[in-house]
């Protein structure tokens, strides 16, 4: 890198003897999973085919997403489904995942056994209440009246049922200052495959913090707690690891943050005239969304590989 | 009109209204997710020609007791963020319900009193519209906090002070008439 803080990223398309110098010394790759690896319910064509080659080529391939969605084993199974072989439920850090595994850390301490360790009221579907409660802490119901064993979280994920009465509910609980109050992600919407988009956690999240005046922990990208649960598993040298994405905000920040060079695939949310306005601009804020690498797609790093 | 099915994925495919050119957020107890995608969608469609509104922005509606509920700023908070842009607030300390006041009754700013107990709203908007403001105690904000915004250097803050304070709208009654 150049003086200072490391070289300023530059946006150069990968390809040829580039990509090669470029995927050679790696010895492994996160990706995000949304726009990366496929949309919707279509892998990215070519994507199967690229996870089989790193395999081959002995390159770890993990994954990193903040969709609050699913818990790990759905994640496990949806993979199986739309054709990668061999992703296991150990290999994906969801947001779910990991905001469980925050929770448990704060709440439970290292050797907690769960007594005094408190209630977390949960804003969101099965698959993140599933991952909360399979850390080892007890959720609370809705509408449930207090007292009882006091709530010490409020987690909110994306939440389809998301109602004025559970922001009520959440609000109510925050007036202790000892709630933590934690978000999923900070995502403000997802796109849907037609075009349109839907609201993600950071609108509810915003909610939650306007009502109860307080900041949330956000667990996902493009913060690193996420990179620290990767790094805890697997040991995983950043100096060695290349981040793939699709979000600048997330994603591409989200590998600065962590020391990763970074990718960003064309497949997904971002434009590359976005990534090309952000190098562009004055502002040092802005440098950090700028990827080393871009692809139009995950496939095009087939030929970076050995045969 | 009621939502096509249970999920998401039901909720963006239902058909919009065609004449919608503006999303006017309030105060809502049966906001939901559902809305929002709704309302997302109305955003998205119209682009600059769907206005984004909202009544006003307080966070909280104090009740008895030091609880509180959820005020229509986090409806609102919740709307832009999904939609990634600012909403117009219609309501104080925007000045547009003065205006519409003044007009109505032809009022004469230097003439007439703001009275109210809210900083932020109330006696801002009064000093934005050149009112003389006048702060009663009787509701969220303490003498200390208003010394607070005095003695600061911002003057965004100083903005917040105002003109005179009483303990209670009854005092007024002292200095009117027999």
């Amino acid at each position: 890198g150049g003086g200072g803080g490391g070289s300023m990223a530059s946006c150069r398309r990968l390809s040829g003897a580039g990509l090669r110098e470029v995927l050679g010394p790696a010895q492994g790759l996160l990706f995000d999973c949304d726009g990366v690896l496929w949309a919707g319910e279509r892998a990215v064509p070519g994507a199967p085919e690229l996870l089989e080659r790193l395999r081959r080529s002995g390159k770890a391939a993990l994954f990193v997403s903040n969709n609050s969605r699913r818990s790990v084993a759905e994640l496990e199974r949806r993979f199986s489904r739309l054709g990668f072989r061999g992703v296991r439920a150990e290999h994906v850090f969801s947001s779910a995942l990991c905001s469980a595994l925050f929770l448990r850390q704060r709440l439970l301490g290292s050797g907690g056994n769960g007594s005094g360790a408190g209630r977390v009221f949960v804003l969101g579907g099965e698959g993140l209440r599933g991952e909360v409660r399979d850390a080892g802490l007890r959720l609370a119901g809705e509408g449930e009246p207090a007292p009882g064993e006091p709530v010490r979280a409020v987690l909110v994920g994306y939440d389809d049922q998301f109602t004025f009465a559970k922001l009520a509910q959440a609000c109510g609980y925050l007036r202790d200052p000892q709630c933590l109050l934690v978000a999923t992600d900070p995502d403000p919407w997802h796109p849907l495959s037609d075009g349109q988009r839907t609201p993600g956690t950071g609108s509810l999240t915003a909610a939650v913090e306007t009502a109860s005046g307080r900041k949330a922990l956000v667990v996902g990208k493009p913060n690193t707690y996420m990179f620290d649960c990767i790094v805890e598993r697997f040991g995983v040298d950043p100096s060695r690891t290349l981040m793939v994405g699709d979000r600048l905000e997330t994603d591409i920040l989200f590998g600065k943050n962590c020391g990763l060079a970074t990718i960003l695939t064309l497949t997904g949310v971002s434009r590359l005239e976005e990534a090309q306005a952000y190098m562009a601009s004055d502002s040092a804020a802005a440098k950090d969304l700028v990827p080393n690498y871009y692809v139009d797609s995950i496939a095009d790093l087939i030929p970076g590989l050995d045969e | 009109a009621a939502l096509p099915g249970p999920a998401p994925a039901d909720w963006v495919q239902a058909p919009l209204d065609r004449d919608v050119r503006a999303v006017l957020v309030g105060f809502d107890e049966h906001f939901s997710y559902a809305k929002l995608c709704q309302a997302l969608q109305y955003l998205m469609r119209g682009g600059p020609d769907c206005l984004l509104v909202g009544t006003n922005r307080d966070h909280r509606l104090p009740l008895e007791g030091g609880a509180a509920i959820p005020g229509t700023g986090c409806l609102v908070k919740a709307v832009e963020t999904a939609a990634q842009r600012e909403a117009i607030i219609v309501g104080k300390p925007n000045r547009f319900m003065f205006d519409c006041v003044a007009r109505e009754f032809e009022l004469d700013p230097s003439r007439t009193i703001m009275v109210g107990d809210r900083l932020d709203t109330d006696i801002l908007m009064g000093n934005n519209c050149n009112l003389t403001t006048l702060l009663t105690l009787t509701g969220v904000t303490t003498l200390d906090e208003v010394r607070g915004h005095q003695e600061s250097d911002c003057p965004a803050r100083n903005r917040l002070v105002p003109d005179f304070y009483v303990d209670s709208i009854a005092d007024l009654l002292e200095v009117l008439g027999e």
